[in-house]
């Protein structure tokens, strides 16, 4: 292409600019396509010189394809492509260079040849091609060609072209460079510093040299062609002049490598650099421009890899050791960042250091690069420097634990350059600093876990940063967030994190809704791990931090709100909470009591809202300990009853003076504040209450309990579906207890009757009262913890000493137990009152049989009949046969009295019950053991009965 | 040797240079087709045989003697008549007599050549040996025999330091340094381009080798010039302060050494042009002579 062709290009350029992007686009490819096509035609031409062995024929051709890469028209992208189609085909050219260098001794001569090409690009790139050629063949011209090839590249200070240039250059020479071999490593560094003494001859003696050898050289090639005499003594210079060389190079041969990448990477940086501040057209408008300069800055960023391939060939050298990178390589690398001022290529080279060099040379070289990090381009993303180098340093951490020294340095030096780059650059975003310290927090927590002083510092230097009147935005909420976790999801242990005084003042930071997100997570993590914090001290501070939890604040969303997800989010932080509080004990009863009480104070001014499901979990909690420390004290008791003093094991109850008892008034007072607010809840936690109270035989207590829950039931429950429920529940927790006196126990059975013939509506009324005959004839079914034992014992003596009197005296319950049944095992009753009990099921048939529905009726009778069944089994004496008798004969009259319509009124189910019931009293009729017993049950009515 | 025999239809003449074994060759390219001349220096001694055949053996042929000439002419197509022998030695081979078959041996014994052969454009130096048979009613018979003249500088031309500024007040500074000005013809031409000041948005530089024919007919002067060669010694726009290096071999190219006022009548020159080519095309230049000089002889030289 000459260069008349190019003027009206530019022109087409400008209308390009102007057209769509789609047309440019396929102006682009079809530019790129002839320019392909031109290459290929002459690639052909070439191969064909190649093959027939023609060296300045394929020059030639050679420089012919080469000539498409003179091109200004392709887009970087497209160019690049041209490129690689052209130095393929320039590997053709490589391999008859090869050839001929094996005639002809000569190397130099097709160095010069190429030289002879007139346009400059096609001539330095078959000039990097044969000075590859050249070393190959003679290594010890290494220096001499790298440097000239360096230097003859300078011809190109187009950006782009030079660049490719140079990447050319770069890629012919990589398997070239003269490297460290793994044996000399070991010798290298005793030769280290007359290595160094050379260097500092160097550079002043390096540029004559180097002009004296051309011109030698040059010479010497012809004179050898034309008069032989002389160039023998030629020679005989040159081979002197050689040996000078050789011994140069024998020194420091891989120093060669290291400058030469160097210097071409410097180089390749300014052109790189130089594509962004190409002059563009003047005659477009402003947008245009813009636009221009947007799309230069893309297609820049495209090319960035070009100038990436010499650090990672810097990177492959063995020669660059760390104490190479440290002192020769890193410095020169910096300063060239530093000075170049260039927003891009400064984070691009920073971040390529990073993740080209292995991170063992970082951890060595971490102050250099901080000492940057400030200077560069205001412009110049920070953050993503240091995550980058962060994350690199993690991940080596983990992958070589152990192997980093002094772990606390890294991070002070970490520390230190984060807080010089935030006092130089005031331009650094919050939201990156926020990022960067989350970053080092993390590196932290990696390398040296144990100091939480460290991560607290982070915390505060976090707060101290927002402290900024300036609204938080979206991103640095999550940031902040994320800080939050950060030590969270590391250590898994809440233990730890309450150590961290700073963490509930980043966390008050934030708004009311991600405050409850991250307490939340908080909480969630407590339960995940299931961490026991056990210190009540420790919980306080644990209350403070997600106290958005428990109490209302300023910002908190107004309860008006009817959202049904805002709702949802409280439920589930507030069941979180309720699940959470049962991890907050200790072994320690006294220290369990405190955390108990700190709770319950927080609980407390949380508002009606948060009581009303926190409430109960606190109280199970107490009961919990309520029992242990009951335990305890029977353990203590049983301790001294063995007379052994030695008791170091326990907490001293009485000093510190808690009892059980303590705790259940703890629990009343905590209760008192839920009865108005949940009268349902409450009742049945008093009832719960009453249960754990009489199991550690506390009946005063416990009564107190039962008093308060019918007191609830009077008071507050209106529904009669409630009542009738809860009578029941009443009726059978109040069966179940067993540490009152019987008078206590039969006041209340009294007062359970009385409720229950209360009921409204009959049916309730009439199972109420038939559930309550059971608390008359209450029999010991579950063993009594220790009373158990101390009964059983009674009953063996009696037995023993006296074996028809079947009554026994249980001191423990303070009741008569007695016992009828000689064929079965003994039956313990914990109180017995016939009279009360037939009075319960007769008032119970009397209410039933004033039904108006017959089926209903029926199926009560049967329930009441099944009943009296239970006690007459028994054979406790409080219902006899004559009385079962009455009953069926009832339930039979009262079948037939609606014989008519029988079949309608009876459902399924109904009937079966029927079924069974009578088929159960005949089948204890034919068992052995209990034939005697029912004996005088008359069932040959029911039988005729179910015959028809 | 094609022109051995040479045929005008009386007889034939031919001409043949002995001891010419070890002599380069010179090719020319003249109306399409190559011819090689022996190359001779200053002071060599022209050996050679000339032989004359009658081809019609029954015709007599009279004449009134045979010369053989030795001369370099400077010819010029501007200026017919002034052809000017710049040297010449004759010698008589035969007077006046009838010619029969023969064959004589001629030497011009370190003959002084100082002048090289030169082809130029309009313009043009030849050496040849020239045999005339002289008649009196007739045109006579001529053939001549060509060969060249290269000499070796003895004395190197004095050379001094090469630098050219180019510079536009404010826009542009550029100089350009070559620490010699005489070259010889396989030299190099090394150099650095030094930019201080680029404002202009440079697209790329070449330099080029112009060669100029100076010819004084009478009194008119003739200056021929012509572009020996191009070559791109950068592409792009250069930054301040940088300086980009020039090599150029000087080596393939056409191009003979400096000739200044040959018969005071002809020079040829040479100049060292530098281009700079801008965005819109638009050129600058800076140009200097440079002294071209022979240091060496090829063996063959095809150029």
């Amino acid at each position: 292409m000459s260069r008349k062709d190019k003027t009206p290009k530019i022109s087409q350029k400008n209308q390009e600019q102007k057209k769509t992007p789609t047309t440019q686009v396929g102006e682009q490819t079809q530019l790129l396509d002839s320019l392909k096509a031109a290459a290929r035609r002459s690639g052909f031409y070439l191969q064909r010189s190649v093959q027939e062995g023609k060296l300045s024929d394929s020059i030639k051709q050679a420089g012919e394809m080469l000539n498409g890469l003179r091109s200004s028209s392709l887009s970087p992208k497209n160019y690049y492509d041209l490129y690689l189609f052209v130095s393929d085909e320039l590997r053709y050219f490589g391999l008859l260079l090869r050839e001929s260098i094996k005639k002809e001794p000569i190397a130099s001569i097709i160095y010069r040849d190429v030289q002879f090409t007139s346009r400059i690009i096609p001539r330095l790139y078959l000039l990097i091609t044969a000075g590859a050629v050249v070393i190959e063949n003679n290594p010890k011209k290494t220096r001499e060609i790298l440097l000239d090839l360096l230097e003859m590249c300078k011809g190109v200070p187009h950006p782009t072209r030079g660049l490719f240039l140079r990447h050319y250059l770069s890629q012919m020479t990589k398997d070239l460079l003269p490297d460290i071999s793994e044996s000399e490593k070991g010798s290298k560094n005793g030769n280290e510093k007359e290595i160094e003494k050379e260097i500092e001859k160097e550079p002043k003696n390096q540029k004559s040299n180097e002009n004296e050898n051309k011109n030698e050289k040059k010479n010497e090639n012809k004179n050898v062609k034309i008069k032989k005499e002389e160039s023998k003594t030629e020679n005989n210079k040159n081979l002197q002049g050689n040996e000078n060389e050789d011994k140069k190079n024998n020194v420091l041969p891989w120093m060669i490598s290291i400058n030469f990448t160097i210097q071409n990477l410097i180089e390749m940086n300014k052109l790189w650099i130089r594509i962004q501040h190409q002059k563009l057209p003047g005659n477009i408008s402003k947008l245009e421009r813009v636009s221009s300069r947007i799309k230069l800055t893309e297609e820049r960023k495209d090319l960035c890899s070009l100038v990436g391939t010499n650090l990672v060939r810097l990177s492959q050298l063995d020669s660059v050791t760390l104490e190479v990178y440290k002192e020769r390589v890193l410095p020169i690398l910096l300063e060239q960042i530093e000075q170049c001022g260039d927003k891009i290529a400064q984070s691009y080279l920073t971040e390529a250091i990073i993740l080209v060099f292995p991170d063992e040379y970082h951890i060595h070289t971490l102050p250099d690069l901080f000492s940057i990090l400030p200077n560069l381009h205001q412009e110049v993303n920070i953050k993503n420097i240091i995550i980058l180098l962060i994350e690199r340093l993690i991940n080596f951490a983990n992958n070589n634990p152990k192997s980093i020294e002094n772990t606390f340095l890294i991070t002070q030096i970490f520390s230190k350059g984060i807080s010089s780059i935030t006092r130089k650059r005031t331009s650094l975003p919050r939201i990156h600093l926020l990022s960067i310290l989350n970053g080092l927090m993390k590196l932290s927590l990696c390398l040296h876990p144990q100091r939480i002083d460290f991560i607290n510092h982070m915390l505060s230097s976090c707060v101290k940063s927002i402290a900024i009147q300036k609204k938080l935005t979206k991103d640095e909420i999550n940031e902040i967030l994320s800080i939050l976790s950060t030590p969270l999801d590391f250590y898994n242990d809440l233990n730890i994190l309450v150590q961290l005084e700073n963490y509930s003042m980043l966390i008050d930071t934030l708004p009311n809704e991600n405050r409850r997100i991250i307490s939340l997570k908080f909480l969630e993590n407590g339960l995940n791990t299931l961490t026991i914090v056990s210190s009540p001290k420790k919980v306080s501070k644990l209350l403070e931090i997600t106290k958005v939890l428990f109490l209302d604040s300023k910002d908190s969303i107004s309860e008006n709100e009817e959202d049904e997800n805002l709702k949802s989010l409280f439920f589930r932080e507030q069941y979180t909470v309720c699940r959470f509080i049962h991890l907050l004990r200790s072994e320690n009863i006294a220290k369990s009591f405190k955390i108990l009480q700190i709770i319950a104070d927080t609980f407390s001014s949380g508002g009606t809202r948060r009581i009303k499901i926190t409430i109960p979990p606190l109280v199970f909690s107490a009961l919990q300990l309520a029992n242990g420390i009951r335990q305890l004290e029977k353990e203590k008791k049983k301790i001294l009853n063995n007379n052994n003093k030695e008791n170091k094991d326990h907490d001293n109850l009485e000093d510190i003076g808690l009892s059980a008892k303590k705790i259940f008034e703890f629990i009343h007072k905590i209760m008192t504040s839920l009865t108005k607010l949940l009268p349902l809840k409450s009742l049945k936690l008093f009832l719960q209450c009453a249960l754990a109270s009489d199991k550690c035989n506390f009946e005063p207590i416990a009564y107190e309990f039962m008093t308060k829950a019918i007191l609830v039931y009077n008071d507050h429950l209106k529904d009669p579906k409630t009542q009738y429920q809860m009578i029941n529940y009443i009726s059978s927790t109040l069966q179940t207890l067993r540490a009152f006196h019987p008078d206590n126990y039969s006041l209340l059975c009294n007062q359970c009757g009385g409720y229950s013939a209360k009921l409204n509506i009959a049916p309730h009324q009439v199972r109420a009262i038939v559930t309550c005959s059971y608390l008359f004839l209450s029999i010991i079914k579950q063993p009594l913890n220790i009373a158990y034992k101390e009964i059983k014992e009674k009953i063996e003596i009696q037995d023993e000493k006296n074996k028809n009197k079947k009554i026994v005296k249980v001191e423990k319950v303070k009741k008569i137990i007695e016992y009828k049944r000689p064929s079965n095992e003994p039956v313990l009753l914990y109180f017995i009152d016939v009279k009360r009990l037939l009075g319960c099921i007769s008032r119970a048939i009397r209410v039933a049989g004033s039904l108006m529905e017959p089926s209903l009726l029926f199926e009560l009778l049967i329930e009441i009949l099944n009943t009296c069944l239970y006690f007459f089994e028994l054979d406790s004496g409080a219902v006899n046969s004559s009385f079962i008798n009455t009953l069926l004969d009832l339930i039979l009259q009262k079948k037939s009295e609606n014989e008519s319509n029988w079949k309608q009124l009876l459902t399924k189910p109904i009937y079966n019950f029927y079924y069974l019931t009578f088929k159960h009293i005949k089948l204890c009729k034919k068992n052995k053991e209990t034939k005697r017993l029912f004996k005088p049950i008359k069932i040959e009515k029911i039988l005729k009965d179910f015959l028809k | 040797m094609s022109s051995f025999f040479s045929s005008k239809g009386i007889c034939t003449i031919g001409i043949e240079l002995t001891n010419v074994q070890d002599r380069p060759i010179k090719v020319i390219k003249r109306n399409k087709k190559k011819k090689n001349l022996y190359v001779f220096s200053s002071k060599d001694t022209i050996d050679g045989v000339v032989e004359i055949r009658a081809t019609k053996k029954r015709k007599k042929l009279e004449h009134i003697g045979i010369e053989l000439k030795l001369c370099g002419v400077l010819e010029s197509s501007l200026d017919s008549s002034a052809n000017i022998d710049l040297v010449s030695s004759v010698k008589k081979l035969a007077t006046a007599g009838t010619l029969s078959d023969r064959k004589w041996q001629f030497s011009f014994p370190e003959f002084n050549m100082p002048q090289e052969s030169y082809e130029g454009i309009n313009t043009s130096i030849r050496y040849y040996v020239k045999v005339t048979i002289k008649r009196n009613y007739a045109v006579n018979i001529k053939q001549e025999k060509e060969f060249c003249v290269m000499n070796l500088d003895t004395k190197i031309p004095k050379s001094v330091p090469i630098k050219m500024e180019v510079g536009i007040e404010d826009f542009l500074h550029i100089d350009f340094t070559f620490p010699k000005s005489a070259y010889h013809l396989n030299d190099v031409i090394l150099g650095r381009i030094n930019y201080y000041l680029a404002k202009i948005n440079l697209k790329h530089m070449q330099i080029a080798i112009i060669k100029r024919e100076i010819f004084r007919a009478s009194e008119e002067t003739f200056t021929e010039k012509q572009t020996m060669c191009t070559f791109e010694v950068m592409d792009g726009a250069p930054v301040k302060g940088e300086s980009i290096p020039v090599r150029f071999f000087l080596e393939n190219l056409n191009i003979t050494p400096t000739y200044r006022k040959i018969a005071k009548r002809f020079s040829v020159r040479y100049y060292l042009t530098l281009f700079l080519i801008d965005e819109r095309e638009k050129r600058y230049f800076k140009q200097n002579e440079i002294i071209f000089y022979r240091k060496s002889i090829p063996k063959i030289d095809e150029k």
